[in-house]
């Protein structure tokens, strides 16, 4: 739309220039009167012409900037935010799905038994020399490309507390979750990890579209 | 004679006529440039200065202005990340690190953070040094993912005398 907006102002800007042009060279030299007559009609008509060349330009310029107004204010709508709970709704969503498919695709895999029991045993390790304290590890299971660690917390700890989990792990690529108590059990982090090399899945696209 | 005014005048007006052109095709040209530019601006480099100790702030030389270093023993550094599209995804984010090796054998380590509004998911990825010296270090970004609205942040450990020069990250 600015592109549209800018060649209109362009060639207005351009017939003006000629019309400008005009007024100057009409007044520029002295002409014999008969001359001068027939140039003063030439250059009338010419004028006549450029003025509504001009006001058809004007016409058009204004409609351009009425579009791009109203696009600009279609744009502004669609980049309009969200309430905080739409946004963070819209999160859990992205990261509950994503966990669904790093889930399922630990289900498909085989396990390596090259890479899998060392793994699990340097995230345990990992846990009990690096982690928060207090924390336990629920499980973990690894498998080729991807492994996932639930951790629970300690009571009284909500496990918001910062925790490089890859540098505890050991691991490069990692998604972690991070869950409420619930009755009985402690907050709890869920780590999804990917194997050095690899990706972790991505989410399906979302139902909801 | 006529006939010579006459050409005058039609040579004023050719002259008037590409003149304003010219002027005209120049806006066109600057605007076009302009929003180009407006484009390139996605791709930020930030300086090391920007990034803050966790907790030892006294321990960091910051009088330099071509880095920041780590005086004291191994320690974390939070680098925040500029945002500009909310629902949108890193391209690429690279660290420009010095790595004091003869001094230390801490690697620098760092993790780039996707954190969620509401903090309760994150997305990590990390990478370091390899060898000692001036070093850029490239996170591998497949299958990392962005929440919509949410922020990122890179964190670095930094052994003695290891520097973080700047970072430069950019949005697809």
């Amino acid at each position: 739309m600015k592109a549209i907006a800018q060649i209109s102002f362009f060639s207005l800007v351009c017939f003006g220039g000629a019309l400008a042009g005009a007024l100057i060279s009409d007044s520029g030299t002295p002409h014999s009167a008969n001359a001068r007559h027939l140039a003063g009609s030439e250059s009338q008509l010419e004028i006549a012409t450029l003025r509504e060349d001009v006001a058809r330009l004007r016409v058009i310029l204004e409609r351009d900037r009425q579009r791009v107004d109203d696009a600009v204010a279609e744009d502004l709508e669609d980049y309009e935010e969200p309430d905080l709970e739409e946004m963070i709704a819209r999160d859990r969503d992205i990261a509950e799905r994503r966990a669904a498919a790093i889930t399922a695709a630990a289900e498909r895999e085989a396990v390596d038994p090259d890479w899998a029991p060392a793994v699990e045993l340097q995230i345990a390790e990992g846990l009990a020399a690096h982690g928060p304290s207090g924390a336990t590890l629920i499980s973990t299971v690894c498998k080729t490309t991807l492994c996932i660690a639930e951790i629970e917390h300690p009571p009284g700890d909500d496990g918001t507390g910062h925790v490089n989990w890859l540098v505890v792990f050991g691991l490069s690529h990692g998604f972690f979750m991070r869950h409420e108590p619930e009755s009985g059990a402690g907050a709890r982090t869920v780590a999804y990890l990917a194997r050095d090399g690899h990706s972790l899945p991505r989410a399906e696209p979302s139902s909801a579209g | 004679m006529k006939c010579k005014q006459e050409s005058n005048s039609r040579m004023r007006a050719v002259v008037g006529f590409v003149a304003i052109s010219v002027l005209g095709l120049g806006g066109v040209a600057i605007g076009d440039f302009g929003t180009q530019s407006a484009m390139a601006s996605d791709n930020k480099i930030v300086s090391g200065h920007a990034c803050m100790s966790l907790n030892r702030y006294s321990q960091t030389d910051r009088s330099n202005p071509e880095f920041i270093e780590n005086t004291g023993n191994l320690q974390t550094y939070m680098c925040p990340v500029v945002r500009d599209d909310p629902n949108g995804n890193l391209d690429f984010v690279r660290v420009r690190t010095y790595d004091n090796n003869s001094h230390h054998g801490d690697p620098v380590m760092c993790t780039v953070w996707a954190v969620s509004v509401d903090g309760t998911s994150s997305n990590a990825s990390s990478v370091q040094t390899t060898t000692g010296g001036l070093e850029t270090l490239e996170f591998a970004l497949n299958g990392f993912i962005e929440f919509d609205y949410g922020h990122y942040v890179i964190e670095c450990s930094m052994g003695t005398g290891d520097q973080i020069v700047s970072y430069r990250t950019n949005e697809d």
